[in-house]
């Protein structure tokens, strides 16, 4: 790891004047909260910062409250605190489990949510010094002619990581949004909004600018007969990231799909919404038929590499195994 | 098994006397009995020193600079910057090292490098951070040579040569022929052939490989994590060209080593040599990206297997071909042709058999045991083959395998074995597993299935190992022996046989070990599952002398003549006549005997000659899978094993429970996966390198002793250490099979592999 420089900072105004101040200056800096994520970057010398931020000393960013409109959960909370608190667990369908499944009992006790939304990817050629890759400013996405086994199917190109968050998917299903604190002030965008795409821009995750923190996700009370389905596909029940999730909230009345919610992660860039196939369902009876066809339209314009085809089977069975188990 | 007959020579005593044959563990008291593991409180809370923890006044950090090249000559090396940096004390590079020869290809640092990870340069600084901080100042510049890392890229013409004899080891195949293969699968009725691969197998210890070393007027003292003492001893002795008395190795503690601290690698050499050139003691750990290649690894095997069976299921040909892939040079290469080991040449009778073994050099890390090396190449694809046999002929592959047992050792001269509780441990392990029975799976989309495999690991050649017991003046006993623990409880076990030919309580038996210096050679390093086997009956021989001795002092104090002191025995710590007229307590004759110690020692007695020594087990497993997306879970194991005597239960089960883990780790999640184009690792990390967690593991992993006595030592133990590794991962494979009717023949069987195997059957493309 090389050498940098720790600031405490006390509050969320002292974050964001800080790291202006220092982007206009020009010096690099990383905001940080549990480090879990940071700090790997940071040992394999991928992440080189001057200075680190330290959010962790602001007070009063770790929050979980409940309110008439739903949720409202501090950036600093803990994924174990999510995953354990009552509230969350009793109304927010798959919340707690998505962020209870994500990482290890270690990594989820320190790490935060905002640090889980805002994680970069863990492809293991941007993750490697030695491959200056496209997102590190280099000239190619190495898992193209590379091992891409845990690629993405759909929304690659130029670059092809998969968005490495467990919450977010489940989030956006959940319908949440986010509060980006920054130098303009506050702004709440649906959490959706906040992932870009490597053909917007493939040396970022998201939008958030320099100067600019995420302090607050929403999420509103799921509709009276909502229900929630959430599963991760993986080789070993922790420590793993998802080769394929799918996030499912389906409102229904006699069978009949009201509205519904599909997202997919670890096929993509950002956390798949798959909105076409949601349109299909809305107002159908939700049976395998429906179902099967609702897991065709979602991965309907996949593009798998050579090590990656199997993910193509795996979410449309994920997606029909979650909408039958919706109803 | 009741009723074996001991040879006399391996029950040779002090001074012409004959040792007891030892019965069963039932009528022993200390061996045979579940002594918890010495130091494992030290290690839970604590307070066990390792190498890592060794701290010494004036000590330097070491780090190591590696090549990220897989081939290539170093064209221009710059370390102005690094040695300019301040805290730096020495950065040592092929230009200025002394020459000091480390590998067959020359010396520890070259102008050349063949694989992602080799060694080009070293620092030592007063801090481990300015340590790596120089490294990453150092600028290499590299001239690329033609390299080749896939091993049947490497064996097709026009590909890069990398040694004179060709990518081939040693020009050519190891070769093993009975009968006639040919001739055998013409008069089969059925001709099969299939081919597996297994993926390389990291060592992935605990605690990092790295040492702390001082090179003084002293000589060169070295705080290790390794195997044992005395082979690195010998090793950094005659590389430095150092008298053996000049040399220390203390290890008490390892974390872990499963084959890959056995020997002296780079880090000791460089380490060594920087303590050298700065006249300071020298810490040099790996990070733990650099272990993956600085520990080496089990091989990657692509195997063909081909057998001719009759319709009753007799096999009466069966043809085993491998290829491994080894490193660019020489060293290790050996353990690339080893797949078609012990598991094909002698588990099932065959008159007609031939394997051919290829290791093909390739521009990747260099192997080195791995728990189980070979063998459990061998067995996860033949153990599969065998299953596909059974199905093939409609025999229930116990059966099938019942019915081709071999009594004798066919490789070898068709030798009796000292023991073979195979038949035993297969019908043990299927009645306690219940083998037959398929439970209901716990989803719609979820399949149960079991599967089974023999194992079978080679026992130990004869060896030479010394040890020694001395009794204190206080009563107490020590055993003194040359070995490091390398956490399987050799040092626990050597008590207990102490203990039970002492006739004392395990309690008051204590042991000296893990320092070259102070301790006989006991072992040069524990690898082979050997150490139980190899020194135990020197540790008995030991204290059979000190008994010995004891008894003619006790003879003494109690009047009784030399030549009767036959009639002495001791029980609980207490001599006695056999009517019990006289008697006198070990504590007593030692507090007489004062400063006088008594010291026995022993040493091994070689094993019988026409004894084959094979160690051999059966593996039960229960799975369930999820069809769709290809998750596995591995519910129950069963697993027994015939290692001759269990000398500690508490011990061989956590062995047992342990290897079927790392086994199930290699079958279902570890590989390493490195981009072929560039001989580059992308998962040399524990995060991605899937060894198995905790909520992996199975709730069932049943451990059963078949209580077999062998014939070919004086403790009646062969050795465990590796064998529950090696079955493991075909049972899985079976078991899967079972389960959902695919057979995948590629390990791990991970999710996408299950997944993509499923959609080309249902695709038609695939066939089982
Ligand atoms: C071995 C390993 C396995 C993992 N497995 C999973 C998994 O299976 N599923 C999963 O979902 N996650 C996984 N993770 C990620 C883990 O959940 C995250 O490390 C954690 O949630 C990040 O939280 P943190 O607070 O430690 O983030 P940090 O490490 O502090 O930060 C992560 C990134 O977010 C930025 N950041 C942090 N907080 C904010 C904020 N408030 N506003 C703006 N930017 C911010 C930082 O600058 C940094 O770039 C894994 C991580 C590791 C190391």
């Amino acid at each position: 790891m090389k050498s940098f420089a720790n600031i405490d900072v006390k509050s969320v105004r002292e974050a964001v004047t800080l790291l202006q101040k220092l982007h206009q200056e020009k010096k690099s800096a990383e905001i940080v909260s549990g480090g879990t994520e940071l700090l790997q970057l940071m040992k394999d010398r991928v992440a080189t910062p001057q200075y680190l931020i330290n959010l962790k000393t602001i007070p009063g960013l770790n929050y979980i409250k409940e309110e008439r409109s739903g949720f409202r959960i501090g950036a600093l909370t803990t994924l174990t605190e999510i995953e354990e608190h009552k509230g969350v667990r009793e109304k927010l369908l798959f919340l707690s489990q998505a962020a209870g499944e994500a990482a290890s009992p270690q990594l989820r006790n320190a790490g935060t949510i905002g640090g889980n939304i805002c994680q970069r990817p863990f492809c293991w050629y941007f993750r490697s010094a030695n491959f200056p890759c496209l997102r590190k400013g280099g000239g190619i996405c190495y898992a193209v002619a590379g091992d891409n086994r845990y690629h993405a199917i759909l929304g690659g190109g130029p670059s092809y990581i998969v968005h490495p968050s467990d919450t977010a998917p489940a989030l956006i299903a959940l319908g949440a949004r986010i509060k980006i604190t920054g130098p303009a002030g506050e702004k709440t965008i649906p959490l959706e909004k906040f992932f870009v795409l490597p053909q917007v821009d493939y040396k970022r995750e998201n939008i958030l600018q320099p100067g600019e923190i995420l302090t607050e996700v929403q999420i509103p009370h799921p509709k009276p007969g909502s229900k929630g389905f959430y599963h991760k596909v993986r080789e070993r029940q922790a420590w793993d990231h998802a080769i394929v999730s799918v996030s499912t909230v389906v409102q229904s009345k006699g069978g009949i799909c009201q509205d519904a919610h599909v997202v997919l992660g670890g096929v993509a860039p950002i956390p798949w919404r798959a909105a076409k196939a949601e349109a299909f369902l809305r107002g159908k009876k939700v049976d395998e038929g429906t179902a099967r066809q609702v897991g065709e339209i979602a991965l309907d314009g996949a593009r798998p590499m050579k090590d990656n085809v199997y993910k193509i089977g795996m979410a449309k069975s994920l997606i029909q195994r979650a909408l039958l188990a919706s109803v | 098994m009741a009723n074996v007959k001991i040879p006399d020579s391996v029950l040779v005593g002090p001074e012409g006397t004959k040792l007891k044959a030892w019965g069963s563990s039932k009528e022993l008291s200390a061996v045979g009995k579940p002594r918890p593991k010495i130091g494992a409180q030290e290690k839970v809370t604590g307070s066990a020193i390792y190498a890592y923890d060794v701290q010494l006044p004036r000590m330097l950090y070491a780090a190591v600079l590696s090549s990220d090249r897989a081939h290539a000559r170093i064209a221009a090396l710059d370390t102005r910057k690094a040695e300019a940096l301040p805290g730096v004390r020495a950065v040592l590079t092929y230009k200025n090292i002394e020459p000091v020869k480390w590998e067959q290809e020359g010396n520890i640092l070259r102008d050349t490098v063949g694989y992602v990870g080799e060694p080009v340069a070293a620092v030592a600084a007063e801090t481990e951070e300015i340590a790596y901080d120089a490294i990453h100042l150092i600028a290499v510049k590299y001239d690329p040579l033609p390299s080749v890392i896939e091993p049947l890229d490497a064996m097709k013409p026009g590909a890069p040569q990398l040694q004179k004899a060709g990518n081939v080891w040693q020009g050519k195949p190891v070769i093993y022929k009975r009968g006639d293969v040919e001739k055998g699968l013409k008069e089969a009725d059925i001709v099969y052939e299939q081919t597996y691969t297994t993926s390389v197998q990291h060592h992935t210890t605990m605690e990092l490989h790295g040492c702390v070393v001082q090179w003084d007027r002293d000589g060169l003292t070295v705080w290790d994590s390794a195997q044992g003492v005395n082979q690195v001893r010998d090793q950094l002795a005659s590389r430095f060209n150092l008298p053996v008395n000049k040399v220390r190795v203390i290890c008490k503690y390892v974390g872990g080593g499963f084959g890959s601290k056995n020997s002296a690698k780079h880090y000791h050499g460089l380490a060594a040599l920087l303590s050298k050139r700065t006249g300071r003691p020298v810490k040099l750990f790996n990070t733990r990206e650099d272990e993956f290649p600085v520990s080496r690894h089990r091989p990657k095997t692509i195997q063909t297997l081909k057998a001719g069976v009759k319709k009753d299921g007799t096999l009466v040909a069966l043809y085993h071909k491998a290829i491994g892939q080894c490193g660019p040079y020489l060293d290790g290469a050996a353990l690339g042709a080893r797949a078609t080991g012990d598991g094909t040449k002698s588990l099932y009778l065959c008159p007609n058999l031939m394997t051919e073994a290829y290791s093909v050099h390739t521009n990747t890390p260099l192997l080195a045991p791995t728990r189980g090396p070979g063998d459990t190449e061998n067995l996860f694809a033949l153990e599969q083959f065998i299953d596909e046999l059974a199905e093939k002929v409609g025999i229930n592959p116990l059966e099938f395998r019942k019915k081709n047992y071999a009594e004798v050792d066919q490789p070898h001269d068709n030798h009796h074995y000292s023991s073979k509780g195979l038949d035993r441990c297969y019908d043990m392990a299927a009645k306690a597993f219940g083998w037959g029975q398929k439970a209901k799976a716990s989803a719609p989309h979820k399949k149960r299935g079991i599967g089974m495999s023999s194992l079978i690991w080679h026992g130990n050649r004869t060896e030479k190992s010394q040890a020694g017991v001395i009794i204190q003046p206080d009563g107490t006993a020590e055993v003194v022996a040359g070995i490091a623990s390398l956490g399987v409880g050799a040092e626990t076990i050597f008590t207990q046989i102490a203990a039970e030919e002492l006739g004392m309580k395990m309690e008051s038996v204590g042991i000296r070990w893990g320092d070259s210096s102070s301790t006989p050679y006991t072992i040069n390093t524990s690898s082979g599952s050997r150490t139980t086997a190899i020194a135990g009956p020197a540790v008995r021989a030991a204290a059979a002398d000190a008994r010995h001795k004891l008894l003619k002092a006790a003879a003494r104090l109690l009047g009784i003549k030399p030549t009767e002191i036959a009639t002495l025995s001791i029980k609980d710590g207490v001599i006695s006549t056999g009517d019990q007229s006289k008697k006198i307590s070990v504590a007593e004759v030692a507090r007489k005997q004062g400063r006088e110690l008594i010291i026995g020692t022993g040493h091994r007695p070689p094993n019988p000659e026409d004894m084959a020594i094979e160690i051999f087990g059966a593996q039960f497993v229960e799975v369930e899978v999820d069809e769709q997306i290809g998750e596995v879970k591995v519910l129950r194991a069963v697993t027994a094993i015939d290692c001759g005597r269990w000398i500690n239960p508490l011990l061989a089960e956590s062995q047992i429970q342990g290897g079927f883990i790392q086994g199930m780790g290699m079958a279902l999640s570890e590989e390493r996966i490195m981009d072929s184009r560039n001989g580059i690792q992308l998962n040399a990390n524990l995060h991605e390198y899937g060894m198995p967690t905790s909520l992996d593991v199975p709730d069932t992993n049943l451990a059963l002793d078949p209580e077999v006595i062998d014939a070919s030592n004086n403790i009646n133990a062969k050795g465990l250490g590796e064998p529950p590794l090696v079955g493991a991962g075909a049972a899985i494979a079976n078991a899967i099979y079972n389960a959902t009717d695919i057979r995948v023949r590629d390990y791990p069987i991970t999710p996408n592999r299950i997944v993509q195997a499923l959609k080309e059957r249902s695709s038609g493309t695939r066939q089982g």
